[in-house]
Parts: structure tokens; C-alpha cells; sequence
């Protein structure tokens, strides 16, 4: 190899870390031997029995490669040296979250201890195995001589405080990284410069196009519109075993096949659909003119929901609400409740917000967020925003679909007796009020595979269906939490 | 219309009815934490033909009645109990009646009492007195956020249960039962209006009279 004189002031990049005066790598003799027999990688291969292979086929090579090739094995040791690194800092945060998973499996469940400790032992001995790894490989660079001498060298060519060599991501070894983007080498990989063209065109997006944004919500793996941690998939296994939740039923609906779907299995439910500002105009209204909602029908048809199964495609249903912006929905179960849904954004089946009241109540308050006059709406209104959230929490995509599932196990509130004490009527003790069974349980509509069979057994036969009421006193706290 | 029912205090044999029954289902009603709203006053008059011409009879109605509430002046209600028939009317048809002298008013019954809310209920307790002389005592029990007679039958049953232990607890003297009408009768739906009413309050009319002390 070429002697070259390393500058005192700038180590040139090419050089620097191929120095002969210090580096083992070509002091070697250059005799070779036939190669080893490949190598067969095995699917349940441990990453340790590769790497041993590695060190002891190269503690036989190194004496007998070509000094190229040994950089190229130390170039290729160095990356897998940043592999573990970061798989170890993958790693640390699946550890984190095996912890949270673990304490709120606890909290729910006293039960779930093996399974967390198993989940934590899990996770702590993949981190322990990179360490090892990483050690592993530490002690085969060493011993190829790569870190030899890189403090001496620091050391004698100060380098204005930059730290070298450095190693980009495509591989290529630089003084300064800066150097590299200033000549516009930066995104050198194809993969790099796609990644870097991506986030310019989002950005751009972002600023000229902002009312794009909201569709691209939870569709963007990269984590940089997306403002919550998604969780590794691992960890998910857990949960939903846990919970037992059949995974066929969490596909995504859109709004028209929710709604379908619901005016199908629950013909006594009458949805209807509203744009925001339009509903609250009709609510004013019929306050203003002491109408009833039973009046305005006879009246005006409201939204019917054939009309949704008539669009071909389009966005819009014929003269009526265009889908992406229903935002309100009326939930009315005649001489029984009203239930105001609104959903967030609009046109999707996220609800936000439900609110009961009575069937012949009239105001400008009744909307999503509205007090019912009645006691009995109330403490359903209360109830019903607990639902939602533990819905949404838990099964994101279908949680309007969950909801008008469980308002529809409504039907049969002033007929259903309590299933612990019997009885329609019952003194609530905090409030003093003489309430019926309010309390309908949520958590039986996520063990059902199919979600329009819970509808169809309750419209049809009532006399044999399982659902469970309860008064707010008479609920069983550790049966039903939320 | 939110749903509505009457009790009707049935004083034991040999008791005489006195206005400290109507006091005791006050004091009941405010010891469960009802709160005392306002008074209230109605009267049911029963009207009967005045007959100028002996070829009248055969073709008109005996008798009828009319109801009216004071916190509700412009409607006027009339029962016809013997053809199962009521209606609405407008509150100026009974001066028309005077000043027509095709009607009398035979007997008025005059209510007057309090008015109590009670959580999703509406209680109100009236003296049913005919020109000073106490005839009944009466509570209305009206179940604010529901219409439907059907879906609250069950409920109202409840209730009635419950103020019917709660009262023979507190007295002896008698009990409470519940007025129940036939609506169907009078060709009435199941979602409660006016005229429900009407027809309850008429046979409570038709209770009272018939229990002469």
C-alpha cells in the first residue's frame, strides 16, 4: 500500500481510517486458502451462532484475505455493529411498553400476572441477547484490529473537534457529513433520496393543502402525521387474548355500510342524518315553534336511509346530505329515547359525543353535548360518553358500529327489569331519584364474531335474548368496569 | 303528552273521609324529597239540557261533562260518557252554553291542591269538593319523559305498588287504587294527550259521586 503522510490538520477521508502506519488490516500476509464451506443459514437460527461462525472462519481468514476484502468484512461488521444498536433501542422501547401493557393488564385484571411477567421476561431478554451481541461483535472488530489505534489517531490529528471517520448510512466513509450535502451527494441511496423527496412532498402538502390533511389521519405509518405511538404488533397479541376479541370483525366500514348495515338488523331504530349547522337550525326551530319531532315528521320527511344504498360511487346522495360531511346523527327509538350522535370529522365513524333524550323533548340544547331535563337521560348520557371512549379506545375502526349496537339494547328500557334485584323502578341512593335500569353492559358486544347477529336475536325474539340491565346502584363494579 | 295516572283514595268502611288524608299524602310526598311546586285548581262540571220542548228528549245526551284546568285556560275539555266520546274545545263554549240557556250546570266539582315534582315524576294531590263538602282525595302521578301508555304500563304499575305500600304503612284508614279507564274505548291511541286525561278525571268524577258519604 502506499505510504502516505496523514496531515496533521486534515485527514484526508479516504485515507485516514486505511492508514498502514497503524492498521493491522494490512500488515497481514496476503496468502489465501480455499474458502470455507458456506455457511446455511437456518430459519431458527440464534444471530449468536452466526456471529461465532463469522469470528472463528475469520480469526483462519484474516491472515489470509486481501486487505480490500477485510475492509470490505469490517465495513460489513460495523454496519451490523449499527444494527444492533438500534435494534437495542427498538428494543428499550418495546420494554417500556411491555411495562405499560403490563400495568394496565394488572389494573383491569388481577389475574394477568404470569402473562405480564412472561412479557417483560420476554422483552428483557431480547434487549440482553442484542448486548451480547453487540459485545460479541465489539470483541471481533477488536480483533481484527479496526479499533486500533482510532484513539492514537484521533488524538494526533485534530480535526477541528469533528469526530471521524464517519460512516453514512449508505456506507460511504466521510470526514464531515456536511461536505457530503453540500456537494449534493447527501441522499446518496435511492432509498435515501425517496425518503427525503417524501417528506419535502407531505410538507409541501402540509402547508398549501391543510384541508387534505384530515384524510390522511392514521394512514401514515411513518409516524409523522400520525401523533399517536402505535404500539408493536407483539405486544397487541396480548391484548386482544385478553379481551378476546375476534380480529375478522375489526375491519373497516364506512359510514353508508355502518348505517346500512344498523337499518338493516334494527328496523325500530330510525337514524337519520344531519350536517352539523343543519341540525342545529332544525333543533332551534322546533324550540322556537313548539313543534314536536313526532309533529315535524307527519310533516317533512327526514333524510331516509335508502337513499344511501342509491349512490353509485359518487359522492354525494341524490339532493340530500353529502356523505363526507355528516356529521350529527339522530338515533330515534319512537316512545323510547333520542340519541344525538356526532361524529369527528366528518363523514367518518368516529362519534365523539352522545346524548339521550326524551322522544317528545324540543330545544336548542339538544345536541351531542346537550343535558337532558329528564333525570333518567341524564344519567344515560353520562353512561353512554364512557361507552363511547372505552369504544373508541378499543376498537377504533367499528366503534359507531359498537355504539348503535349497544343503543339498540335500549329498547326495552322501561320494560326490562333489573337482572339483579328485578325491578323496574329502583331509589338511586346518590341522587334519590326513582330510576329504572339504565345501565346497559357494552363489553358482551365485543365477544360477538358476527356484528349484526347481537341485533337480529334482540329485534326478533326479545323474550330470549341475554342482554342485561341494570339499575345504576345494582351494577356489580367488578363485573363491568370500564 | 307525558303519561299520566290517577290514584283515588278509598276511605275503609265506616270511615269518614276529612282533609287529613289529603295532608298525610302531602307530608308523605315532601318526606321523600318532593319538592313542592305550586297550588292547582280545576273543575269538572257536569252540564245537563235544558229542555224547552218535550220532542227534544229523545235525540240529545242526557248529561256531559266538562273539565278544565286552570294552569291550562285555553283548553276545554268535554266527555260524553255515555256515547264513549271526548273532545277539545274552545274555552268560550261554555258561556256560549249561558248565554244560549241550552245547558246547565247540574253539579261542579271543584279541585284544588299541590303540585310536587319528584324526580322524573310529577305528583299533584287534589281535594275533590262539591261547594264545601269534601268528596275525594286524589292524586295524579304523571311520568314526565315518556308519551306511550304501552311502554310505561309496567313502570307505572311499579310506582303505583310503591305508594301503595308507602301510605298503608302510614295509616289504616283506607287505601289507594288506580283509576284505569278503558281508553280504547273512546277510540284513544296509546300516545297519551288531553284527552286521556279527560277520561281519567271524568271517571274519577264518576268514582266520587258514586261514594256518598
Amino acid at each position: 500500500m502506499m505510504q502516505q503522510q496523514p496531515s496533521p490538520n486534515i485527514a484526508s477521508p479516504s485515507t485516514s481510517f486505511l492508514s498502514p502506519r497503524s492498521s493491522p488490516l494490512f500488515a497481514a500476509s496476503l496468502d489465501q486458502e480455499n474458502p470455507n464451506t458456506p455457511y446455511e443459514y437456518k430459519p431458527g437460527d440464534n444471530n449468536n451462532n452466526y456471529v461465532q461462525y463469522q469470528q472463528e472462519s475469520e480469526e483462519k481468514e484474516n491472515e489470509k484475505q486481501a486487505p480490500p476484502k477485510q475492509v470490505a468484512q469490517a465495513m460489513e461488521r460495523l454496519a451490523q455493529a449499527g444494527r444492533l444498536v438500534a435494534q437495542f433501542r427498538m428494543g428499550g422501547d418495546r420494554f417500556t411498553e411491555a411495562l405499560f401493557t403490563g400495568l394496565s393488564l394488572k389494573q383491569r385484571d388481577p389475574d394477568t400476572d404470569k402473562v405480564t411477567v412472561q412479557l417483560i421476561a420476554s422483552e428483557e431478554a431480547s434487549m440482553r441477547n442484542c448486548l451480547e451481541e453487540l459485545r460479541t461483535l465489539g470483541m471481533t472488530l477488536e480483533a481484527s484490529g479496526v479499533m486500533i489505534g482510532a484513539l492514537q489517531r484521533l488524538q494526533e490529528s485534530p480535526s477541528w473537534g469533528l469526530h471521524m471517520p464517519l460512516v453514512c448510512p449508505d456506507g460511504a466513509v466521510v470526514a464531515y457529513a456536511w461536505k457530503r450535502q453540500l456537494a449534493g451527494q447527501a441522499a446518496a441511496s435511492a432509498v435515501d433520496r425517496t425518503r427525503l423527496a417524501l417528506k419535502a412532498f407531505t410538507d409541501q402538502k402540509r402547508r398549501f393543502f391543510p384541508h387534505l390533511e384530515e384524510h390522511t389521519l392514521g394512514n401514515d405509518s411513518d409516524g409523522e402525521i400520525h401523533s399517536t405511538k402505535r404500539p408493536c404488533t407483539s405486544l397487541l397479541g396480548i391484548r386482544n387474548r385478553k379481551q378476546d376479541i375476534v380480529n375478522e370483525s375489526d375491519q373497516e366500514l364506512s359510514l353508508s355500510d355502518v348505517l346500512k348495515c344498523v337499518d338493516a338488523d334494527a328496523p325500530a331504530m330510525k337514524i337519520s342524518i344531519y350536517q352539523r349547522l343543519e341540525w342545529f337550525k332544525k333543533a332551534s326551530s322546533l324550540a322556537l315553534k313548539g313543534n314536536s319531532f313526532l309533529e315535524l315528521s307527519k310533516q317533512e320527511q327526514s333524510q331516509p336511509l335508502a337513499k344511501l344504498g342509491t349512490q353509485t360511487g359518487g359522492q354525494t346522495i341524490s339532493g340530500s346530505v353529502p356523505l363526507d360531511q355528516i356529521s350529527v346523527l339522530d338515533v330515534y327509538v319512537p316512545s323510547v329515547f333520542r340519541a344525538i350522535i356526532s361524529l369527528t370529522p366528518a363523514g367518518s365513524t368516529i362519534p365523539d359525543a352522545v346524548a339521550f333524550f326524551s322522544p317528545d323533548e324540543v330545544g336548542s340544547y339538544m345536541h351531542a353535548r346537550g343535558v337532558s331535563i329528564h333525570n333518567i337521560y341524564q344519567q344515560m348520557s353520562k353512561y353512554g360518553e364512557k361507552v363511547l371512549q372505552y369504544f373508541v379506545r378499543v376498537r377504533p375502526q367499528s366503534s359507531l358500529d359498537l355504539l348503535l349496537r349497544w343503543l339498540n339494547t335500549y329498547q326495552s328500557l322501561f320494560t326490562k327489569p333489573c337482572s339483579k334485584c328485578e325491578r323496574i323502578l329502583a331509589m338511586d341512593q346518590v341522587s334519590a331519584l326513582l330510576l329504572p335500569p339504565v345501565i346497559r353492559p357494552h363489553q358482551d358486544l365485543l365477544l360477538h364474531k358476527n356484528p349484526s347477529s347481537v341485533l337480529t336475536t334482540n329485534a326478533k325474539d326479545p323474550s330470549t335474548d341475554v342482554e342485561k340491565a341494570f339499575h345504576v346502584g345494582c351494577l356489580v363494579e367488578e363485573e363491568y368496569i370500564l | 303528552m307525558p303519561v299520566k295516572r290517577l290514584y283515588f283514595w278509598q276511605p275503609n268502611v265506616g270511615v269518614t273521609l276529612t282533609t287529613q288524608i289529603f295532608n298525610l299524602l302531602c307530608k308523605c310526598i315532601e318526606d321523600a324529597n318532593g319538592i313542592k311546586e305550586c297550588r292547582l285548581k280545576a273543575n269538572i262540571v257536569q252540564y245537563r239540557p235544558i229542555l224547552k220542548d218535550e220532542n227534544q228528549r229523545m235525540d240529545i245526551v242526557r248529561e256531559f261533562l266538562g273539565i278544565s284546568f286552570e294552569e291550562q285556560p285555553d283548553k276545554h275539555l268535554f266527555v260524553i260518557r255515555s256515547h264513549r266520546l271526548v273532545m277539545e274545545s274552545d274555552s268560550n263554549l261554555p258561556s256560549i252554553f249561558d248565554k244560549l240557556q241550552s245547558y246547565r250546570k247540574a253539579i261542579t266539582l271543584n279541585f284544588e291542591g299541590f303540585q310536587y315534582k319528584f324526580g322524573d315524576f310529577q305528583l299533584k294531590v287534589f281535594k275533590v269538593s262539591q261547594s264545601e263538602t269534601l268528596k275525594a282525595v286524589v292524586m295524579e302521578v304523571e311520568y314526565l319523559p315518556v308519551s306511550s301508555l304501552e311502554k310505561t304500563r309496567a313502570l307505572m304499575d311499579e310506582f303505583f305498588e310503591i305508594w301503595q305500600e308507602l301510605l298503608s304503612s302510614k295509616t289504616p284508614s283506607g287505601h289507594i287504587f288506580n283509576i284505569d279507564p278503558n281508553f280504547a274505548d273512546y277510540h284513544l291511541s296509546d300516545h297519551y294527550s288531553w284527552q286521556h286525561t279527560a277520561v281519567l278525571y271524568s271517571s274519577a268524577m264518576a268514582q266520587a259521586m258514586s261514594t256518598r258519604n
